[in-house]
């Protein structure tokens, strides 16, 4: 059985690394001053009160910081309260601040109210709660069958042993080519959001943590696609955009589903 | 649900009250907890008040040390930094301001 420090720790696993080692160095420090379980509650109350209590520090829609007026962050990966940026309904900017790196990514929510779907206080921290739990399941991994996908198709591509286009010019000649071997780095791409994206986790995360996961994996299977059809057919390359295009809608489309069947729930009720 | 609403009021001031306990000397949190628990109103559980010492410590107001115990195992001892002392004067006058525009709507309310 797992010790009460333990299950906090992997209750606090999405916090930064400096939040959750300080948060930890003081849960020690209340064992060892006789605190018990009666004193600190369960390890998932005790998790709950570090994350109320980080939760006031920060607001999530602001960057990490900026570098010549734009934004930079590198906590997305590991925080949800930066991953909840993408879908804020409350927050009126379309645009704020990317997840990872330098730039701006799209709230969806903003959009959302934007074209009427919803208004801003339909959307609070229970509504997720009105979704079917075998929906969440299968939210949560889709990333894996997306990677599944990239992985037969990667694999398939790597064992016929061409050579693969990498770029052509304007008239569909080939112009780069690279060894069959490259046909696993999508497949790798892929396996690595998919992992990531089914993380367990609580809250809207577990929404958007997965729909990130499935937007990753699904480029990656849109990128494997694109070599295996290029393999022999470098002409086909060019046509890849299109694919590239309908990946980009996975995002918007994970979101989309659990949020319209949540409020049609909920409204029905 | 009155009860709901002390509790968030409490909450809040949590953090100020800890910055004044620390203002007079270094405390281990055992003994945080024990002073908060001798104030009616502002009593918390270790399970509250140790996540914000966490915080506290983070935002670089409070100061940490381990230090030995001659009663058992060593204690962590948490002390008021420079930017702790500062943050604790901002609260006071926020807190105080705040009172006495608070306690003049309430007595007008009456």
């Amino acid at each position: 059985m797992r010790s009460f420090e333990d299950q906090v720790a992997a209750a606090l696993e999405d916090l930064p690394a400096d939040v959750r080692t300080a948060a930890l160095d003081d849960l020690r420090a209340a064992l060892l001053d006789g605190a018990t379980e009666a004193d600190l509650g369960s390890p998932a109350e005790y998790a709950s009160h570090v994350l109320d209590a980080f939760a006031r520090s920060t607001d999530p829609a602001d960057s990490e910081g900026d570098v010549f007026g734009v934004p930079f962050e590198t906590r997305g990966p590991t925080d949800a309260a930066v991953r909840s940026r993408i879908w804020a309904p409350t927050d009126p900017r379309i645009f704020v601040p990317r997840m990872f790196g330098l730039g701006w990514t799209v709230n969806l929510g903003a959009v959302a109210v934007r074209l009427g779907l919803l208004r801003p206080d339909d959307w609070d921290d229970e509504s997720l709660d009105f979704l079917d739990p075998r929906l969440l399941t299968a939210l949560r991994y889709a990333p894996l069958a997306w990677a599944a996908a990239a992985a037969v198709i990667g694999i398939h591509t790597w064992r016929r042993g061409l050579p693969i286009p990498t770029r052509v010019d304007r008239d569909g000649h080939p112009e780069q080519w690279s060894k069959p071997s490259a046909a696993l780095v999508p497949v790798a791409i892929a396996a690595g959001f998919a992992v990531w994206g089914s993380r367990p986790t609580n809250g809207d995360d577990r929404m958007i943590r997965p729909a990130l996961g499935a937007a990753g994996a699904g480029l990656g299977c849109a990128v494997a696609t694109i070599a295996a059809r290029s393999v022999g057919h470098p002409e086909r390359v060019a046509s890849g955009n299109a694919l590239l295009a309908a990946a980009a809608a996975i995002l918007p489309a994970h979101v989309g589903l659990p949020v319209g069947v949540a409020l049609h729930t909920r409204r029905k009720r | 649900m009155a009860t709901d609403r002390v509790a968030q009021l409490r909450k809040g001031v949590l953090e100020l009250a800890i910055l004044g306990l620390l203002r007079a000397h270094e405390s281990y949190g055992g003994e945080i907890v024990a002073a908060l628990a001798a104030r009616p109103g502002l009593d918390a559980s270790a399970g509250t008040v140790y996540p914000l010492l966490s915080r506290l410590k983070t935002s670089g107001l409070v100061d940490t040390r381990w230090a030995e115990s001659t009663a058992g195992p060593p204690r962590k001892y948490y002390q008021l930094s420079a930017a702790g002392h500062a943050a604790l004067t901002d609260g006071t006058q926020a807190w105080r301001g705040l009172v006495h525009a608070l306690d003049s709507l309430l007595e007008v309310s009456e």
